[in-house]
Order: C-alpha cells, then structure tokens, then sequence
C-alpha cells in the first residue's frame, strides 16, 4: 500500500516535470501556471467546492470500472450507462412529484435500477450467447447516446430554450446545497465507503476480486463464476448510471443537456486504470483529476496556456502512473540484483586477500 | 585425454531482484562425453544451460569453447557455433510434418527462393538412418508421440550441425522403454563423436548413462565427479546437502468402505474425440490409489470432470453415496479437496496474499469462516486458519499477509497442500501434487499424503512420476488413451510392465 | 530640490489620472462562448469585437470556449469571476440557467448575454438581441430571386429553395421563418426545404444535408449551422450550385458559389456595448435589439455577389431592404 501511493506520487511528479519542460519549451510561464491551476481549483471555497462537486460523478463512474475490472468484468458501457440514469430521472423527475425525502430517494433507486438493467443487457449477452462485453458495452454506449438525443431533441424537448434540452425536472428532485457543496459529492463519499466495504469485507468481494485475479482458480474453488459476474456487471451499470442521475439532480441546471457528462464514462475507465482498481486509490485520482480539470480553465485565463493541456498532463499522468507502477519495481529489482552482484565481488576479492596473506 | 572442449569459469546470474540463480560457477565439460548436469529443482542446472546457450545474458564471470571467449547473444549465434538445446516444452509446429519443422528457419533456398527440396529431404532422411531414429520425415507432429517429438527436435539440432547437445530434463515425459530407446540413441551420437550434456535429477538414470556428473546445489557447483564406482546415494547426499531416505515409509494400508466409486465413467470432448473411455474403479477410505499413464491420455479429462471443470460426462462418479452429476463445483467440494496440477493458474491467484489464497472454498464450507453474518469475511478466521496452516505444514513465509507469489514453489505447494487437506473431506484428488518441487517439500508432502490416508482418507493420486506411484500408491490403475489397461498392486508388479500397459503394448481385460 | 517635487507632482498627477481612466474603462473583458472559435462565422465576429476592444481601449480581454461540452458551461462564468472580469460577454446556449444563477450571485459585474434573451430574476443581464428574421428575410429575397432566374447557370426551372439548420432551436427556426417571408415575397409558390443537421460542428453531416437539398431541386441552400455549414458551403461549390453565408460575411469561402451572407455583426454589437459603459450611456438589464435598421443584421454584398448577380438584381434587393427599414414590408417575427 505504502509503496502504491509512492509509486503514484512519483508518476504524478514526473508527469508534472515533463508538462513543467512542456510549457518551457512553448515560452509560456511555467510555474505560474501551475499556480493558477492550483488557484483555480483548491485555494478558495469556491474552487475547492467546484472541484468536488466535479470529482463526484467521476468517483462514481471510476468504481464503476474499478469494480469491473477488477473482477474480471470488462464493462466500457459507463458512457451509456451514465446517459440511462441521467434520462432516467430526467423523466422521472418531469413527471413524479413527491415530497423531497421521498423524492430523492426514489429517484436515486430509479437510477441505480435503470443503470443496473441496462449493464444487465450487456451481462445476459454474454452470459447467454457468450458474446463479449467488451464489444457489447460499447455498442450500448451509442445506442443510450442517440435514444437519449432522440428523447431530448423530440418528446423532451424544451421548445422554449435555445438548444436541445429537456425542461427542468422538478424542484423536489433538486440535490440540496450546501452554500456551493453539493449533496453529490456527499452522496459519491458514501458509495464510496459501501462499495470499500463490499470489496474488502465480504465473502462476495472476496470472490469478485479473485475473479479479477484467476477466474480459473476461482472457479475451481467453488465460485459461481456466472451469478458473480453478473452481480458485477448490475453493480457497475447501477454506480455509472447514478453518475449521471448526479448530473441532473445536482448542480444548477436540473436538465438533460445535449452533450451532457461527455467525459465523465471515459474519464472513469481512466480513473481506474491509474487507480489500478483500487477502491480507495479511485476515489483520489477522481478528486485529483476534477481538480485538474478544474483548475484548466482558469489556467488559460491567467497564463493563456490552453486548457487542453490538462488533458495532455493526464494522458501523461496515466501513463507514468502505470508505467512507474511497472517500471519502479523493475528499477527496484535492478537495485537489488547490483547490490547483490557486488556483495557476492566483494566477498570474493576478500578471499582472494585472504589467500595470498 | 579428450581436449577440454567447453570452459565455464566463475559465473554468476541473477534472476531480479536478488535471486542468485548461478553462484560462481566453474565447470569443464569434455570433448565426446556424456555430462550429467544434476541437482534439485531450482539448483541452477537449467539455468546455467540457458545461458551457456544464448538464452538469457549473465552478470559476471565468462565461458570460453574450443579457447575462445564467447558470449552469445543468441541461441541461433549458439547454434552456428555448433551448440544446441533442447528444451523440456517442444518448439515444434504441430500442423507441419517432420521434415517441414526440421528445415524450419534454415530452408535450403535455390534461385528465385525455391525450396530445394529434394537435396534437403535426402539430408534429412540420412541423418535418421545414419542413428537409427526411426522417423518418417512426411508424418505430421501432431500424428506421432512425446518420444518421438523428443527425437525430432534432436534432429533440427543434428541439422543444422551442432556438436554439443544439451538436453534438458529428457526423460521427464517418456516411459521407461521410451526412455532407453532414447539412450541407446543418445549414446550412438556418442560415438558419433558429439558431446551430450543431460540435466536431470533422476538418479538411476544419471548412473546409468554419464561419463561424468556435476552436482549442483543451491546455485553452487558442489563438485565435477567421473562416473566410476559413484552411487546413488552418494549422489543424492552431494544434491540435498543430507542422506535421503529414498523410500517413503508407510504401512500397508488397511481399506475400509468404498468412497468413491467411477463406473462406466466416458468423456466425449468437443472435437467428438472419446477422452475418457468407460473408466471404473472405487477407492477406499484408506487407500490410495495411482493413475499411471503417458500424459494426454486422459489423466487430464479425468480430474477435470471429477472436479467439476466439465459437467458433460456418462457413466457415474459416486463419492460419499452421493452422485457428482448435478452437483455444482461448490457442492461438490463439500465432498472432495483437489490439489491441481498447475499451482500458478490453478491451485492459486498468484498476485493475492497468502490468507486470500488459503480462504477459498474455506469461506463458503469451513465453519470457522461461515455463520451468522455469512455474507461478511470474518477476517480474524481468515487470518488465524492461514497462521495455522502456515504453521502445520511448514510454509516458509514473512507472514500470512504477504503475496503468494513470493513464496518458492514448493513452499506454494505446501499452502495449497494445506488449504486442500484442512478441508477435511473424505476423498482427496492429487494431481501431480510434487511435480517440480525440491526434495524437502516433495518428502514433507508425500509424508503428508501418507499421514491422510492413515487418517482414513480416500486418495486418487495421479502423476506422471512412475517412481512417486510405487512409493505412495497401494494400488495402481493404468489408463491408455482414456482406458484402464491395467489394476495392479505395487508390489506384484515393476516399471517396466507398468510401462508396458502405459504405453498400450498390453491390455488386459477389466472385468 | 525644485526638479524633485517637479517629478513627484507629476507622477502623482499620472498616477491620479491614469486612476480616473481605470474607474471609467472597465478593465477587463472576458467572452465566454458555448460553442468554439474558427467557425468563421458567429463566434469569430463576436471575437473580432473583443479584439477591436482590446485594441483601442488597451485593455485585458479573454476569450473563454466550451466546445459544446456542458462540463465547461459552470467553470467558464465561474473562471471568469475569479478572473475578475469587469465584463462578461455570454453566447450562452444550453447555460442560460447557469447565467441566470451567476449574473443574481454578482449583480456589481456586468453580463452581456447575445443572441438571445435571458432574465435573471434581479434583471441585470443586458441581452443584445439579432433580429434574425430581417436578416434572414433579405436572405430569402436573395434566394428567391435566384431561385427564379434560370439564366444564372445552374439554376432549374424548379422553385425550389433550402435550408440548413444545426439544431432545431427558436433562433434557427427565426432564421427560417424569416427566410421563407421573404422568398414567398417574391414569389408565393417558392418552397423551402429545411434539413436539421443536429450538430453545429460537423461539416461532413452539412455537406450531405446540402446535398440532399440540391438533388431535391434546390438552387441555392442557407446554412445556419456554424461548423457545421462550411460543409453547405463546399457542396455549394461541388455541385455548381448555390449557397448563403451566415453570420460572417463567408461569400469568399467558395468563390463564386457563396451568393451573399446573412450578417450578425456580433463583433460590432460588442464594440457598441462596450463603448456604451465606457462612455456611461449602458443600462443594465436593457434588451438591445439589432436590426436591419441598427445595422446589426445585413447581407454581405461584394465583388463575389456581383459575380453571381447583376447590378439590376442588386438595385432590387437594396429597394427591398430600404422598404423594409422604412417600415413599409412587415417582416413577422417567430413566436
């Protein structure tokens, strides 16, 4: 664990050199960018909260892969997933409309149903016809994308605005704020610590993460590979889909907006990746990567360094994240294997002194 | 005095992070002898063939043939320097025939890169008669058997001109007549005038075939000796580092009720090919009885649908009065442990710890781990069955919390050895429970499977190691291409008949 | 002693004065944008302004874009106060309730929303409005002309005319109800064909909706779909055909295929605001409406139209439009 989080401080230091030598060569100021970003997304109650408020559907969509692939799962349907719960309680929010301590909570569940049978499709495929999630989960994807812009930009339409989106959904569905903190990044937290639970303290976690391991041995072992899998797949599709319920009921506008959570699925499955499927470990990299994301803009505006270059620190994060993961114990490996290389000299040159006295 | 032909002086190889694999070796090996290469596993016999072959680099120290320094970068620089390998897994292509695998990668091209096939075809037909191979160049590899796949990957070797031979672990696979076949050939190549290096570490063999023996242990050179008045036990000291007891000691057994019973067992794979082919015996609480049999022949199908792996068989397998056939895997390890043949993909999830390693199957079964709250993992239990496993089968570990996978082999058997015993069923499945362990761990679990059966214990063991069969069996059930060939006791039979039945030359009728 | 006091008198005068410019010019501009720049249309003249304001009034200006990515819709307002912007220009489509929530949480900046109409409930949000369906009506005028005069090359006796929209959203749909106004003024029987490409950024899907258009019969097709109609523009040019330009004057894209380009002077709406609260006369809250009149919409008439049509075609236009200014045609506006 403690070598994990080293690991990963020294990608993310390394990534920070490399876009720091990036800027440089471009004659932009460096340093001060990095300040601005920091300024814009953590030194002030309202960065801090916007960069919350944006790591919690991704902490959401991150476990999602996380649980996935750890065991042993291959759901890449975050995209769609998190577009079905986002239209799922846009409806439900349009059309019911309950007491707030009702509401809210029906709502969630509606979204952690419809994300979970939606993943189910892509797990009945499989388990059926054995027909790979891999590709099955992607397929869905476009499929949730156009029956949700057919939704939005036809029965749903708002006719009154200026661009496709559904009308707001009612107030009692709204996600309460906490002066700019919103109840999502809550909401994530406590998922995040029930999801913690389930993968280290359960016999069914247990089984998942040996799935992730060795299925082989899993199955061998009495471990009902099948209904596990499932299981899993349900999971991931509810956590994605609640991602995007997050978006919806939370923040300020309360609609479904063409575009919306473009990144959230894709940005997940890479939260996991770096995570390495780590419960906890996804969780840090969503706020670290919300803040990055954060912080871009303001970036731009003081230093004129464009935003996408966020996007090239991450790509470069992940890859020297997971590199030093492999890369740094390689590099151990060699210490060791040199050290024990001159121990092994040494002692034969002591010899060799002690012959010829 | 034969001219010393190739010179390793002071070498060292280190497997990162710090496993010294060769620890200063020295080692002459003569022009025209028949070298043994001995030790346990793990002593650094292969590896030290491996970089002597180009294989893989070393870290210090230097090797010189014919004088001259050479340091491959290769095995085909080794190969052209007239040294070539053979290797425990076969490098051949199963769809291509003898002579398309031989000329494989140095195919004799005329103009236009037209196959000369015909000049080719006659070389390789000479070097077969010339010692007596006993090939037909035009059969396919996937038509013919181990031995003779043995032999054609000598032939690539003899092919492309080599003249020192090494052979690692040959024997393993064969049976005994195979296995002098391959002798008689090997010492023709002898005579030939080419050198043989044989790493193994069976004895007898060793004994019967080597002009000298280098003894390794423990990464070590322990000494160069020529093979004149040496024994095996002599042998055996020099490779353990101690006296070995050769034969395990053991009762006879006492049987008492049947525990499993296979009747009209068959298996029909996927390719319509019959794997298993009406197999029926019954092991007693008791008694354990051995499988022999050349691998592939069935011995593979066989565990797997005891075990559960395939549910689609005929016929019945009854452990405990209770039939297997709608039974889940779950299910049925309430009624049976199994120890898998492959440790790494099978017997364990090599990147989890040791408690998440012994846990399965316990966590669902054993009592300790399961009760009120059965959907949660009692971790103290998790942690305290592993301490005790640990400690009762003596697993070499930095605790019940570090990775599987950096434990040694053998003491990875021993936990899972243990996870499998400790479930305390009344059958137990072994499929090849010490392939490839050192002999500590091989004698500590051979003596744990001994203590089992005393315990009143039901064992189906099945491995390819002839000599652990007579020493453990009480009974030996031989199966050639999916039928029993044979039942015999132990003690009313050999090797050699035993190799007879192996290898289908005899067949008697069962029942 | 004297020269010293001399210099200090005077810097404190600079320093005074230079301190009545700062609290007269607001110092710095930003322009938030849903969509992004390089659509040599709608966005880039909002930039252009921006531009001309940075260099005539020496100040801070910063152009922030979404790229159509909702997740950047809360951080550009909210980068921009940080950034502490005195003005904020807002092309806020699909944010309107965000402009809303952050123009009454700063009622002391001043947001400029364009395009359209958007009120905050303390009502501090300046709108600058398009009177699209002038514009668009001196469009179909355009077209319908052409539409009519089969001595253009390429023109069929069909009369048939397109339109290219990328979202189907009120503005789009003003445009189009403007257009049809004024082909049907010129001749009843014109029918207009529209297509909905569903994206603003996507030339391929523009050039097949135009495409489809022209093998429909149409003779000339009006995109307004940012990105997205550069695609209208190139099958303009592929099929020998005709096309109108939006928002920026685009006649130069495809030479001699562009006829003419439905102006929204978003770059001059800017300047003029600006100038408005430099010089004091600015009131928040107002809705400014740019029309034909107030020159912010028009056609884009240069050497490429007067390739494609005669001066007899372009008197007729400029009578038209004078007529329309003059108030004597009544162009009817959607909704």
């Amino acid at each position: 664990m403690k070598k994990q989080i080293i690991t990963s401080l020294i990608g993310i230091l390394i990534a920070f050199l490399i876009g720091l030598i990036i800027l440089k060569l471009q004659n932009y100021p460096a340093l001060e960018s990095y300040k601005q970003l920091l300024n814009y997304s953590l030194f002030s109650r309202f960065s801090l909260f916007s960069t919350l408020n944006k790591a919690a559907p991704l902490i959401l969509t991150g476990l999602s892969a996380a649980i996935a692939f750890g065991s042993g799962a291959v759901n890449l349907g975050q995209v769609g997933q998190f577009l079905i719960g986002a239209i799922s309680v846009t409806v439900a929010g349009l059309f019911l409309n309950l007491p707030p301590v009702i509401m809210l909570p029906t709502l969630i569940l509606i979204a952690l149903l419809a994300g979970a049978l939606y993943a189910g499709i892509a797990a009945f495929l499989k388990l059926k016809f054995g027909m790979d999630e891999f590709i099955t989960t992607l397929m869905l994807n476009f499929i949730a994308q156009f029956f949700t812009l057919y939704l939005i930009t036809g029965p749903l339409l708002d006719k009154k605005m200026f661009s496709p989106m559904t009308e707001a959904i009612n107030r009692s569905a709204w996600f309460p704020n906490f002066s700019g903190l919103d109840f999502s990044f809550i909401l994530a937290l406590i998922i995040l610590v029930v999801i913690y639970f389930i993968w280290n303290h359960t016999k069914m976690g247990y089984e998942w993460k040996v799935m992730g391991q060795n299925d082989l041995f899993a199955r061998t072992g009495g471990v009902k590979i099948n209904s596990n899998y499932l299981k899993v797949m349900l999971l991931s599709g509810a956590l994605a889909s609640l991602a995007g319920a997050m978006l919806i009921m939370g923040g300020v506008q309360h609609r479904f907006l063409k575009g919306i959570g473009a990144n959230y699925g894709w940005d997940g499955v890479m939260v996991a990746v770096v995570a390495n499927n780590g419960v906890i470990g996804t969780g840090l990299y969503a706020l670290f990567f919300a803040m990055l994301q954060t912080g871009a803009m303001g970036m731009e505006l003081e230093t004129s360094v464009p935003l996408e270059f966020v996007l090239v620190l991450q790509a470069i994060t992940v890859l020297f994240v997971v590199a030093s993961r492999e890369s740094a114990h390689l590099l151990f490996n060699r210490l060791k294997m040199y050290f024990k290389l001159r121990g092994i000299k040494s002692k034969e040159e002591g010899q060799a002194d002690e012959t010829t006295n | 005095m034969p001219k010393e032909l190739i010179e390793i002086k002071n070498l060292v190889k280190i497997y990162p992070p710090e496993t010294l694999a060769v620890n200063q070796v020295d080692l002459i090996i003569k022009e025209g002898e028949i070298h043994a290469l001995i030790g346990e596993n793990g002593a650094g016999k292969s590896t030290l063939m491996k970089v002597l072959y180009g294989m893989i680099p070393f870290n210090s120290g230097s090797i010189y043939l014919d004088n001259k320094k050479i340091d491959f970068k290769s095995p085909r620089e080794a190969v052209q320097a007239g040294i070539g390998m053979v290797h425990q897994e076969f490098m051949l292509i199963h769809k291509y025939t003898i002579y398309e695998n031989v000329i494989l990668g140095v195919e004799p091209t005329a103009k236009f890169g037209l196959l000369k096939q015909k000049e080719s075809k006659k070389r390789v037909q000479k070097i077969i008669d010339n010692y007596q191979l006993k090939l037909n160049p035009d059969d396919r590899i996937e038509d013919i058997s181990v031995a003779a796949r043995q032999k054609v990957e000598i032939l690539k070797l003899l092919y492309r001109d080599v003249d020192i031979l090494i052979l690692d672990e040959p024997t393993a696979v064969l049976t005994p007549q195979e296995i002098e076949e391959l002798f008689a050939r090997l010492k023709s190549l002898k005579k030939a005038g080419k050198t043989i290096i044989f790493i193994s570490h069976k004895l007898n063999e060793v004994l019967e075939l080597a002009d000298s023996v280098t003894v390794m242990r423990q990464g070590k050179k322990v000494a160069t000796m020529t093979n004149e008045g040496l024994s095996k036990a002599d042998l055996a000291r020099a490779m353990v580092g101690r006296d070995v007891v050769f034969s395990i000691e053991k009762e006879a057994a006492q049987p008492a009720d049947i525990i499993c019973q296979i009747k009209d067992l068959s298996f029909i794979d996927n390719h319509k090919k019959k794997r298993l082919d009406k197999l029926n015996f019954t092991i007693r609480a008791g008694e354990i009885v051995g499988i022999a049999g050349v691998e592939g022949n069935g011995q593979f199908e066989l565990v797997q649908v005891i075990s559960g792996l395939i549910d689609n068989y005929q016929g019945e397998i009854i452990i405990n009065n209770n039939s297997l056939k709608k039974l889940s895997i779950l299910e049925r390890r309430k009624l049976l442990a199994y120890v898998p043949q492959d440790r790494k993909n099978t017997g364990s999830a090599q990147a989890l710890s040791l408690i998440e390693n012994t846990i399965m199957t316990h966590h669902q079964i054993n009592t300790r781990l399961t009760g009120k709250f059965d959907y949660l993992l009692n971790k103290k239990a998790s942690r305290d069955l592993t301490r005790e496993i640990i400690d009762d089968y003596q697993v070499l570990s930095s605790g019940p919390a570090a990775k599987i996978s950096s434990l040694s082999g053998g003491n990875q058997q021993k936990l899972i050895v243990g996870r499998e015993f400790a479930m305390a069923t009344d059958f137990i499945l072994l499929d090849n429970p010490t392939r490839g362990l050192d002999v500590g761990s091989i004698e500590f679990i051979q003596q744990q499977i001994i203590k089992s059966r005393d315990q009143g214990t039901a064992i189906l063991l099945i491995s390819a190691d002839l000599d652990e069969l007579f020493s453990l069996a009480d009974r030996l059930v031989v199966i050639h291409q999916g039928r029993i060939t044979a039942e015999k006791l132990p003690e009313a039979t050999d090797k050699e008949e035993i190799g007879e039945y192996m290898l289908g030359a005899r067949r008697d009728e069962i029942r | 002693m004297k020269r010293s006091i001399f210099i200090l008198t005077l810097l404190v005068g600079l320093l005074a004065f230079s301190m009545v410019a700062m609290a007269a010019t607001p110092q710095r501009v930003a322009y938030i944008i849903n969509g992004g720049l390089g659509d040599q249309s709608f966005y880039d003249s909002g930039q252009a302004g921006i531009e001309k304001i940075e260099e005539e009034y020496g100040i801070k200006t910063t152009t922030i874009e979404c790229n159509f990515d909702p997740a950047k819709y809360q951080q550009s307002l909210q980068s921009a106060i940080q950034w502490n912007a005195d003005v904020i220009f807002v092309i806020s489509y699909g944010f309107e309730d965000l402009l809303k929530q952050y123009a009454d949480m700063y009622p002391d900046k001043i947001f400029v929303n364009i395009d359209t109409v958007v009120t905050n409930s303390q009502e501090t949000i300046t709108s600058i409005d398009f009177i699209e369906e002038e514009g668009a009506f001196m469009s179909g005028i355009v077209a319908g002309i052409v539409t009519k005069n089969t001595s253009i090359p390429g023109v069929n006796a069909k009369k048939v005319i397109g339109a290219v929209g990328g979202d189907e959203d009120p503005v789009v749909n003003a445009f189009i109800y403007g257009y049809e106004q004024g082909a049907k003024y010129i001749d009843p029987e014109i029918e207009v064909k529209t297509i909905y490409a569903g994206t603003w950024t996507d030339p391929v899907k523009g050039k097949q909706a135009a495409n489809q258009l022209y093998s429909q019969g149409a003779d000339i097709v009006f995109q307004i779909a940012s990105l997205t109609g550069a695609g209208v523009l190139e099958a303009a040019a592929e099929n020998d055909l005709y096309a109108i330009g939006v928002d920026s004057n685009q006649n130069g894209i495809q030479p001699g295929h562009v006829v003419t380009s439905d102006l929204k002077n978003v770059g001059d709406a800017i300047y003029n605001v600006y100038q408005t609260i430099v010089e004091g006369s600015f009131k928040q809250g107002e809705v400014l409406r740019y029309g034909l009149a107030e020159g912010g919409v028009g056609l884009a008439i240069d050497e490429h139209t007067r390739a494609i049509l005669s001066q007899e075609i372009l008197d007729r236009v400029n009578k038209i439009r004078e007529e329309v200014m003059a108030g004597k045609i009544e162009i009817k506006s959607y909704e």
